[in-house]
């Protein structure tokens, strides 16, 4: 490394050279540049001052070559004198000045309060003022609500007074008029009593008359009789004294004393059989006379069947259409007008006349199926119906006179007298008897079940009630109370519209069963008479009792009636 | 001299050489003086490796004070924009190092009577065409900079100095501002580390200084494969020398270049190393703060 070693030598050299010599001398040279540097600034600052104290030297000697005529002492002493005095008059007028200024500073406050005293003066009286104004106005607005109130006040007592007097005059009015209201109250009620008086003679009338053609019967037939041979198991005797009103309160039926033709016997046999109609049958009914029979069920017609009373055969007749939905019961006039009432599940009862045939009048205005439809007098009818209703109809003109609102479906009723009272059975377990006076109920039976038929006897004072606890009920009318009770342990009621009837002399009661049978007891000893259990094969849904008692024809659902006879 | 001389001290000693320079008004600016006093000449100890822009703040203030009441006056051209060195009427370039100029300009081989190195101050008539106005501290910072990795790219592609951080970049300038040469020294060790399993580095960075030349810098790798040998000075030397006379043949000048080493005389940093000194060692331990070689080329006077 010969190269490294003669580098680093000849480095030395150089820093010898180079720098040891001169580093040092140039280090002093600034050092002495700079001490001279600085020493040349303070000799210029020095100059300057000095240059500044020759000037005030040279001021101060002019100024004192002008005071060089006195002798110095004096002068001084004056000018010290007149120095003394000058200062003394500046410390009074300094003093002077600090009072006045004191003086003005007072004066000015003062003046600042007044000012602003004068300010809220002012305030006030404004406020005051507006306060003022205000107050005027609603003076002025307040007499004005004053007069317009006084105004209305009179017009509003003159008002009074003269309603007054109206008042008066209407009660005095009304005073009259409940006067006139109750004097011709009083005249309706002796009108009516009149009336009803009237119709009780009327109906002794009809009664004579029927007796007295009953009579005229029971004559002819009495010769007929006494021609002819009598085999009957059982006759009731019959007693040809008439006597209508049989009222027996001990409990005994009496029976009703019919004309000598009419001989209730209890059937023994089926003597006919026959279908009639498509479908089921709901309801069945004899005429008056006894020669036809009426038959109605879910196919919308009613057949008319001609009878045989001698043999019991039976043939069809004609059949009367026009209903729309099926026929639930059927009524015949009993005035001898000849006409057939039917009503159907159509909301609608028509009455047909039966010498021609022909539809005389369509009743409608219920709401829901009729159920039932009986026949008051020729012209008045009573139906009653699913929607809970009874509804009277004027066959004159064609109207519902009255509606009577029972509360509960009306599966059946009767009339009871010619005026117009109904007895009706509903579903709420209740017999209705109503009053043809007004439209409430004269009274309510209660039974333990819901009732599906009712039947009365011709005098009007017996009620069969056939009800759904599978029982008959037999009602004393003239008290109101159950009398009888007929059950037997085969004899079910299961529809609502199963029908029961009584004998023409109140001696039997007999209805139909579930199961076919039909079942008739004695209303005396209320024991089961007579059973027929083999023709009907489905529920027998209506009997019907010939008007002369030898013959009872029932009707099944099955299409199926059958006679019974001996 | 033992043999182990450590490339510590060498470094070392070349951190604290000193130039002693003295700074004189030029005569025509010494008229304009308006003070009663004529301005002293300015002596200063100035590093080797350092720039003139690092001082001459100190320069125009110390001149300032004798044009203070001039300030208003801009016929007389006196402001610091207008400042120029000159030695023996060469105008000097700012962006060589202090000790390249002298050695350049001023040093022969055995003359001691050159010290203190002489330079006139102008504070007018800039010669705009033959030298750049005076640049502020940031450019000449920049400068720095820039020839720093000039150097790395040479040495190691650009890599070193692509990995260091900005504040190793502030270190180097400032430690260099402040004179600190173990501040400098940690991070410049960095840069002469060795790259890509070499153990030399790429292509030295050096710059050749002819009088009256622009330098000749040149692609010259330390290691010869072929021969399987260290490059010498001398074996660079005949490399530039050659090559550059090439370039002017090719370009028609006419007056070529002495190639012959010879002829010449090495100086860096103001001593003449031998011919046969390693040029890794040389880039290494001999480098100038900015990682360069300046080699100033001064022919011999026969």
């Amino acid at each position: 490394m010969e190269w490294k070693q003669i580098i680093y030598n000849q480095l030395r050299e150089r820093h010898r050279q180079e720098q040891d010599i001169y580093s040092e001398i140039v280090k002093h040279y600034n050092r002495l540049i700079e001490n001279y540097s600085i020493i040349l600034l303070r000799c210029t600052e020095q100059e300057r001052d000095i240059l500044s104290l020759r000037q005030e030297n040279t001021d101060l000697q002019k100024n004192s070559v002008s005071v060089a005529g006195l002798p110095v002492n004096d002068k001084v002493k004056t000018l010290e004198h007149d120095y003394m005095k000058a200062k003394d008059e500046i410390l009074t007028l300094l003093r002077e000045r600090g009072d006045i200024t004191k003086e003005v500073i007072s004066l000015s406050r003062i003046v600042k309060e007044r000012d602003d005293k004068l300010d809220s003066e002012e305030k006030k009286n404004q406020v005051l003022t507006k306060e003022n104004t205000s107050l005027k106005q609603r003076l002025d607005s307040a007499e004005e609500k004053l007069n317009a109130l006084q105004r209305v006040n009179e017009t509003i007592h003159d008002e009074f007074q003269a309603l007054h007097l109206a008042y008066m005059q209407l009660e005095r009015r009304q005073q009259e008029l409940d006067a006139t209201n109750a004097f011709l109250r009083r005249e309706m009620t002796e009108k009516l009593d009149k009336q009803c008086n009237a119709l009780d003679e009327e109906v002794q009338q009809h009664q004579k008359r029927i007796e007295e053609d009953v009579k005229r019967k029971l004559d002819e037939a009495k010769n007929d009789v006494t021609n002819s041979n009598s085999t009957a198991s059982i006759t009731t005797p019959t007693s040809s004294t008439s006597m209508f009103r049989s009222s027996n309160l001990d409990g005994k039926i009496h029976r009703s004393p019919a004309s000598d033709f009419m001989k209730v016997v209890v059937p023994t046999r089926a003597i006919t059989k026959w279908d009639c109609g498509d479908n089921e049958l709901h309801a069945i009914q004899f005429h008056p006379s006894g020669s036809l029979i009426a038959t109605g069920g879910s196919d919308r017609k009613i057949h008319i069947w001609e009878m045989n009373t001698s043999n019991g055969q039976v043939q069809q007749s004609y059949v009367l259409t026009g209903n729309n939905s099926t026929v639930t019961a059927i009524d015949f006039d009993n005035e001898g007008n000849n006409l057939i009432l039917g009503c159907s599940e159509d909301f609608a009862c028509r009455v047909w006349g039966l010498a021609d045939q022909r539809l005389r009048h369509t009743l409608t205005g219920h709401g829901a199926k009729v159920f039932c439809a009986k026949f008051i007098t020729a012209s008045l009818i009573a139906s009653g119906s699913q929607d809970r209703t009874l509804k009277l109809w004027d066959l004159q003109n064609r109207q519902c006179v009255r509606t009577l609102f029972a509360g509960s479906k009306c599966h059946d009723l009767v009339a009871h007298d010619a005026s117009g009272s109904l007895i009706s059975g509903h579903f709420d377990k209740k017999i209705r008897f109503w009053d043809s006076k007004n439209d409430s109920t004269k009274c309510e039976l209660q039974l333990q079940a819901a009732i599906t038929s009712l039947a009365i006897n011709r005098e009007k004072h017996l009620l069969l009630a056939c009800s759904r606890d599978d029982t008959l009920k037999l009602i004393e009318l003239r008290e109101n109370r159950v009398i009888q009770t007929f059950s037997h342990d085969d004899f079910k009621v299961t529809s609502d519209t199963i029908k029961a009837v009584l004998s023409p002399d109140c001696a039997y009661a007999c209805a139909g069963g579930n199961d076919g049978s039909v079942f008739i007891w004695n209303t005396s000893t209320g024991k089961i008479e007579k059973i027929f259990n083999k023709e009907h094969s489905t529920i027998v849904n209506a009997v019907a009792w010939h008007p002369e008692g030898r013959f009872i024809v029932s009707c099944e659902k099955q299409r199926r009636a059958i006679l019974w006879g001996e | 001299m033992g043999q182990s001389i450590d490339d510590k001290e060498i470094t070392r000693e070349l951190w604290q050489s000193r130039l002693p320079i003295c700074f004189i008004l030029s005569d025509e600016d010494m008229s304009k003086v308006n003070r009663s006093e004529l301005p002293e000449p300015l002596y200063l100890m100035l590093a080797r490796h350092s720039y003139f822009p690092c001082i001459i703040e100190k320069i125009h203030r110390y001149y300032s004070t004798y044009f203070k009441e001039n300030v208003n006056e801009t016929t007389n051209n006196i402001n610091l924009a207008n400042l120029w060195l000159e030695f023996e009427s060469i105008p000097l370039k700012w962006h060589y190092p202090i000790g390249v100029l002298y050695d350049l300009y001023a040093s022969s081989v055995s003359s001691t009577s050159h010290l203190p190195w002489q330079i006139t101050v102008h504070l007018s008539k800039f010669p705009e065409g033959e030298i750049l106005r005076f640049p502020d501290k940031e450019s000449i910072e920049a400068h720095y900079m820039s020839t720093i990795k000039e150097a790395d790219a040479l040495k190691h592609k650009g890599q070193i100095i692509g990995d260091m951080q900005k504040r190793d970049h502030k270190q180097l300038w400032n430690s260099l501002l402040q004179d600190k040469y173990d501040g400098f020294w940690n991070i410049n060790n960095k840069l002469m580390n060795y790259t890509d399993n070499l153990q030399y580095f790429r292509y030295i960075p050096f710059r050749v200084y002819i009088v009256d030349k622009p330098f000749i810098q040149k692609l010259f790798s330390p290691y010869d494969i072929d021969q399987d040998k260290f490059m010498t000075l001398n074996d660079l030397l005949d490399f530039v020398l050659h090559h550059e006379a090439q370039c002017e043949l090719l370009a028609n000048e006419k007056k070529i270049l002495n190639t012959n080493v010879d002829d010449y005389q090495v100086i860096i940093h103001g001593i003449q190393p031998p011919i046969n000194t390693p040029i890794q060692w040389l880039s290494e331990h001999f480098s100038y703060p900015d990682n360069f070689l300046h080699i100033c080329l001064i022919e011999k006077r026969t």
